[in-house]
């Protein structure tokens, strides 16, 4: 997995840093380690915050209720950065001010170094979004669409037939391109949401729980997606109640929680946090209590028939297989059954963990 | 580039609403159109029938009868019968006793013509020439049957003589031989193109002397320029002719064509280049002599050629204002709203807007769009359907709209459709359920505003103790100001000096003047757009 920034070096040169934190929860205070790669083919422009947060606040004055209050975070290029919290947190509010489609009530979003309410114009040429709930006008042909949201952009009709039907296939959406809207399925709209997103290879992405309602391939398609924005320099702000793929693809998360953020962690912290809450599920055949005195010297054991629930170890879960195999134990089945990210997430809320697999942020 | 406002454009006119509007819009004109068009060319009128008369020297009376259709064309079994009834003046106490003399029926043959003949005693000449009356009647296959005393008198042999009452008459200018027309319209008439409902024939009815047929009797024309000399505004109340149309004869008239039957259709010459709005064409029907068998018939263009007569106020009021500000003016309201609805309303409610401002647009520049878009698809629907309208009503009256008030309403109209979106857009702004933006629409914009305003304002005068004199007029007047819905009244009552409300009004002595109108229209358009303008921009 790939750390670090984009910095411009040269007219024409870009270099990754690699980067350390200085501090256990050094979270936001980063530092060059070395400059690890030069990339010429990344003609992205430089810019370290491609998207930038301010102090952001959104009150509803007919509910006398604040949706988010004083949030300030960034994305940088050839970032993806996870963006978490429970029901009405206030993800979706942001990210629909980040995409210019909510006014703030104060704070600001500069994309690009543009301001999304002053110059709203020019920094929507900057912004994908894909909404939670994609809403398109239903009567339209997803083609017609497709080159209507062009022609904001300046794209020919040419052109965005050209990308309409690269981007229908990437989004395996082929074969669909001149269906009416009103005849796709929601999956179908979320994927039609996300061609219409990348049409104009904007440089900077907001998906809104864009995880939500795929199956594992879309999962996966996603994934690689996010994950070729990235490399390509894009700035990617994921907000997913899908925690464990937050883990696996972020740079950084962004936990949110009552409006407020309450924490933002890099992923080289989230895996040093996450060592030390996440829970082990093992199973071992001819179980005894020297596998459980060892077992205890790791972490909180939890036994339930054969089947011991290792919770707050402090090892990465490798060595604890290896371990046990070669202290001669026979081990029928080994599962991380909880993401350090969702257990990390739960105590930052303050929502109480009962123990048991599976349980997650869900709404 | 595929410009976003021409699709939006193309949306709000290929909407489904408003192109159902417009099919309503102009589906009800089509049936409207019927109660009051001026003429109905295509239904089969009854037949119209001419008669011819002379007399001979041996007391016998010849009638010459023809029966013919809207199109000319002979009509078979018309019957006709022919009495001359004893009706001195004053009445006499021994009238009964004096003889009647008449014919048997005759019907039309297949070339709609009949002959009839009434002998008269040469002892009894005199006193029938002096104290009868002639009676016409005829009866159409169909049963209906009409007629009735024809102008008599004027052929007798001895009409300058002292008649049995005293009274003494001028000399006949009837001479034994001598064709009259008894029933008829003229001998020179229009009968309807059977090809080209819009357009005219000239139909000549004509007998030689003694009844023989017209041989070497030639029809000559002339145009005429003319110009209008009752002039008000926009409408002309008289035509005069130039000297061009005086002293005509066969010298200085236009051979048409000669006549080789009785009752002839002859084709009307071509028009001339340059005739004005009051052109006229003169016809005159000569002798083999050259002398002219009667006075010379004027007839203005638009009752020949298929040249629209305009409709003013004069000839079809009725017609102008009620599709100008009844049949327009209760639906091009229904289609803003709904179109307004369909094309922004709809969308900022349920949020497919947001798909769209994510774009690289500003929130006002996307209103300003959607305005624009609307307001032009709303345009063109309402100019299509208007054309239309006025293709149905020109098809149906050979009529068209005053050019001048039909650009005017336009004018209006599209005050009105600004007006209207703008508050739709306003509204939608503020009220964030459809099904309540929609009810409000209609009822406080449709009702309120349009259908029910004047009713409204009555019931309001009536109920603040104004009654329905000069006084309520300046009021409704007033109230029409404040309401786009009525703007396009205004604007007709400032051309036309009518109102359908009040009839005959000067429209200066209520204030509605160019400025007034203009500063009327720009601020009902400017209003509800700016408010829009600016909840758009600085609310959610």
């Amino acid at each position: 997995m790939w750390d670090g920034l984009f910095v411009k070096v040269s007219q024409k040169h870009y270099a990754t840093l690699d980067l350390t934190s200085t501090q256990e929860d050094g979270f936001r205070i980063l530092i060059p380690s070395s400059y690890s790669s030069i990339n010429e083919n990344f003609k992205s422009e430089a810019s370290v915050f491609m998207l930038k947060i301010e102090a952001l606040t959104k009150n509803y004055s007919r509910h006398g209720s604040t949706a988010i209050d004083r949030v300030s975070f960034d994305v940088n290029d050839g970032e993806i950065v996870g963006f978490v919290g429970l029901n009405g947190a206030g993800k979706t509010t942001t990210i629909r001010i980040g995409c210019g489609v909510t006014l703030p009530s104060a704070g600001s979003v500069a994309v690009d170094g543009h301001d999304i309410v002053k110059e709203k114009s020019e920094a929507s040429k900057y912004i994908g979004w894909v909404p939670e709930f994609p809403n398109f006008e239903q009567n339209a042909k997803a083609r017609d669409l497709m080159v209507y949201f062009a022609g904001y952009h300046g794209i020919s009709k040419d052109e965005a037939l050209k990308r309409t039907k690269d981007l229908f296939q990437r989004v395996n959406l082929s074969g669909f391109e001149k269906k009416k809207l009103r005849t796709y399925s929601q999956g179908m709209k979320k994927r039609f949401s996300l061609a219409a997103a990348l049409l104009p290879d904007p440089k900077n992405y907001f998906f809104d729980e864009i995880l939500n309602g795929l199956d594992p391939e879309g999962i996966r398609f996603i994934r690689s997606l996010m994950i070729d924005l990235k490399h390509r320099g894009k700035a990617v702000l994921l907000s997913s109640h899908i925690l464990t793929e937050v883990e696996i693809i972020s740079d950084r998360v962004v936990f949110i929680h009552k409006g407020k953020i309450i924490k933002i962690v890099t992923r080289d912290d989230l895996t040093k946090v996450g060592s030390a809450s996440g829970t082990l599920k093992i199973v071992i055949q001819n179980l005894n209590d020297d596998a459980l005195g060892y077992l205890r010297t790791l972490g909180e054991v939890r036994i339930e028939g054969n089947t011991i629930w290792l919770s707050n170890f402090i090892i990465d879960p490798t060595q604890v297989s290896t371990e046990l195999i070669k202290r001669g134990f026979l081990i029928r089945e080994f599962n991380v059954e909880r993401s350090n990210l969702e257990e990390y997430f739960f105590k930052l809320v303050g929502v109480p963990t009962n123990g048991s697999p599976g349980t997650g942020a869900r709404n | 580039m595929a410009h976003p406002l021409l699709y939006d454009i193309r949306k709000v006119f290929l909407s489904k609403t408003v192109l159902i509007s417009m099919l309503l819009l102009i589906g009800s004109s089509f049936f409207l159109i019927s109660s009051f068009s001026v003429t109905t060319t295509t239904a089969q009128l009854p037949p119209n029938t001419q008669v011819l008369s002379w007399y001979d020297s041996s007391g016998t009376y010849h009638f010459l009868i023809f029966s013919s259709n809207q199109y000319g064309q002979p009509v078979s079994g018309v019957t006709t019968q022919i009495n001359f009834t004893y009706s001195p003046y004053p009445p006499r106490a021994n009238s009964s006793s004096y003889p009647r003399f008449g014919a048997p029926h005759v019907s039309t043959n297949s070339s709609g013509e009949a002959v009839l003949t009434v002998s008269v005693p040469p002892s009894d000449i005199n006193l029938v020439n002096e104290n009868y009356s002639l009676i016409v009647q005829t009866t159409q296959p169909n049963g209906l049957s009409g007629g009735g005393p024809v102008p008599f008198p004027y052929m007798h042999r001895n009409y300058g003589k002292t008649t049995a009452n005293g009274t003494s008459s001028t000399p006949s200018p009837v001479d034994a031989g001598q064709v009259v027309m008894l029933v008829g319209s003229g001998l020179i008439t229009t009968v309807t193109d059977p090809s080209n409902s819009l357009k005219s024939d000239i139909r000549v009815t004509w007998a030689g002397p003694y009844g023989a047929v017209p041989n070497g009797y030639s029809l000559y024309y002339k145009f005429i320029n003319g110009t209008c000399y009752i002039s008000k505004d926009l409408f002309c109340g008289g035509i005069i002719s130039t000297s061009q149309g005086s002293n005509l004869g066969e010298s200085n008239m236009t051979f048409l064509s000669n006549m080789t039957t009785y009752n002839q259709i002859f084709t009307p010459p071509q028009l001339e280049p340059n005739l004005g709005n009051y052109s006229q064409i003169a016809l005159g029907l000569f002798y083999p002599n050259g002398t002219a068998v009667t006075s010379t018939q004027y007839y203005s263009l638009n009752q020949i050629y298929p040249t629209p007569q305009k409709i003013t106020l004069e000839q079809s009021n009725q017609a102008v204002i009620t599709f100008l500000t009844e049949i327009f003016g209760a639906f091009i309201p229904l289609i803003v709203i709904i179109g307004s609805y369909n094309s922004y309303c709809k969308d900022r409610i349920s949020g497919v807007l947001e798909s769209v401002l994510v774009q690289p647009i500003s929130r006002r520049g996307l209103s300003i769009s959607r305005f624009i878009s609307s307001f032009a698809g709303m345009a063109i629907a309402i100019s299509i359907s208007m054309g239309v309208v006025e293709a149905i009503v020109y098809s149906y009256t050979r009529s068209i709209f005053d050019s001048t008030i039909l650009l005017a309403s336009t004018g209006a109209y599209f005050v009105e459709l600004g007006a209207f979106i703008g508050l739709m857009m306003l509204l939608s702004r503020v009220i964030k359920s459809s099904g309540l933006l929609i009810g409000i629409g209609i009822v406080w914009l449709f009702l309120v505003f349009d259908l029910f305003w004047n009713m409204l304002i009555q019931a309001f005068a009536a109920f603040s103790g104004n009654g329905f004199g000069t006084g309520y007029y300046t009021y409704a007047i007033a109230s029409d100001f404040l309401n786009p819905a009525q703007f396009v009244q205004l604007v007709v009552i400032y051309l036309t000096s009518y109102s359908n409300w009040f009839g005959f009004i000067s429209p200066a002595q209520y204030g509605i003047t160019i400025p007034s109108l203009v500063a009327t229209g720009v601020l009902w358009v400017a209003l509800p757009l700016a408010g829009f303008l600016y909840l758009a921009t600085k609310r959610d």
